[in-house]
């Protein structure tokens, strides 16, 4: 019997060789098939796989981005207002104002848009609700009294349909804006100050100088270039602030 | 490899020259049919026509698909040869010995029942490695797997075999 290794004898019992007749025909035949095939593109360089992978990307992450920072000026009823809440409640857990800021954000620009007034009164209630719950929302609830401030006045010029135009009423708001405006000032530094300003108006022409009216006169006066200069008379009550006033709005 | 790619027909002449050979021991290893052998050789060249332009990598590659190719050809020779057991010889159950095989082909009787009683895939590491010549490398880009799997499972089917033999002749050595 066969008495060599027999990793030996596979080598030799399986060892095959096409005889050149057979090869020809093959070579032959696979011409044929090369004359025949349809032709393959041959992406080059940027393959077809990689170009795939971009525009799947571009969809699933470029257009999410672009819809929440269009979302950011979405108010309640807008198509986008879902993206903003969502993108909201991932930025609550960094900072936790920015609902309360959203919140204010949307009372302000519902005002400006002059939308219905159930609309806002709605927005109002929860922006309330929103800045009750911060530490700190001085700022926050002042803006939120000036946009009531201004939703007032529109009601006001709503209910007595006047000959004069829009443009007219947008110059009795501005001037608003005016008087109320210095109030901002100490506003900022306390919280209190939002009582102050709505009280100011009335208080301004009486001698009777409250702690928080001086503050916000000492603040202005140093705004104004004029203030040292013009004594503690009569006139400055008057004048001053509404100077300051024009001057931070222009 | 280039030529491949773009279907030059010199280039396909000059990889079937170069490669038929080894492919066709390879089958035939598998199969035990020569003439089936060049069939499958054959049937892998034209596959590669169609694949050709999604092939990447270099010769090696081109080589290691060719013989993926010839081994799912086998496989499935195999299974269909399984499933008709009127083909089979009475001795080998599993996988055919053509009982005319062509004049001059000398097969040793005693190797083929042994290597019809292997796993196929043992089968296959044991022709790619002692008929072609592959190392571990180069047999596992054929039958998936890492170069240590090869060897084990190379080193298994040639106890196996070895048992097989000496169950039939003596020591082989």
């Amino acid at each position: 019997m066969d008495t060599r290794d027999p990793m030996d004898r596979l080598s030799s019992a399986y060892s095959t060789s096409v005889d050149p007749e057979t090869q020809q025909r093959h070579i032959a035949e696979v011409s044929a098939a090369i004359r025949t095939a349809p032709a393959v593109p041959v992406p080059a360089g940027f393959g077809l796989r990689r170009r795939l992978a971009a525009a799947v990307a571009a969809i699933f992450i470029v257009a999410p981005a672009g819809m929440a920072i269009a979302a950011e000026d979405a108010v309640p009823g807008d198509v986008l207002y879902p993206v903003k809440e969502i993108t909201e409640r991932v930025r609550s857990y960094v900072g936790n104002d920015v609902k309360a800021t959203h919140r204010v954000e949307e009372v302000e620009r519902l005002v400006f848009l002059r939308a219905p007034s159930h609309a806002v009164e709605r927005a109002v209630e929860r922006a309330e609700s929103a800045t009750v719950l911060l530490p700190d929302s001085g700022e926050l609830r002042l803006r939120l009294e000036l946009a009531r401030e201004r939703l007032q006045q529109q009601d006001e010029e709503r209910q007595e349909p006047a000959g004069d135009g829009s443009g007219d009423g947008r110059q009795e708001s501005g001037s608003n804006a005016e008087t109320t405006g210095p109030g901002s000032g100490p506003g900022t530094t306390e919280p209190s100050g939002s009582n102050g300003s709505s009280e100011q108006s009335q208080e301004r022409p009486g001698a009777t100088t409250g702690t928080t009216l001086g503050q916000g006169r000492a603040d202005q006066g140093s705004g104004d270039a004029s203030g040292p200069m013009s004594g503690p008379g009569e006139a400055s009550p008057t004048t001053a602030p509404r100077n300051s006033g024009e001057s931070s709005q222009s | 490899m280039n030529g491949i790619r773009t279907r030059s027909e010199t280039a396909f002449a000059t990889a079937y020259r170069y490669t038929s050979d080894p492919l066709a021991s390879f089958a035939n290893g598998m199969v035990h049919d020569a003439r089936f052998a060049e069939d499958a050789v054959q049937q892998a060249f034209l596959e590669l026509v169609q694949s050709a332009p999604r092939i990447k990598g270099d010769g090696r590659s081109l080589r290691a698909w060719l013989f993926r190719s010839v081994r799912f050809t086998c496989l499935d020779e195999l299974r269909r040869r399984s499933r008709r057991p009127e083909q089979l010889s009475a001795e080998v159950p599993e996988v055919g010995v053509e009982p005319d095989l062509p004049p001059g082909f000398d097969v040793d009787p005693d190797l083929s029942a042994a290597m019809a009683q292997l796993t196929p895939h043992q089968r296959t590491i044991l022709v790619l490695k002692h008929v072609v010549g592959m190392d571990g490398n180069e047999i596992a880009e054929v039958v998936g797997g890492n170069r240590v799997s090869v060897y084990a499972a190379n080193r298994r089917a040639e106890q196996r075999l070895r048992t097989l033999l000496d169950g039939t002749t003596e020591d082989g050595g």
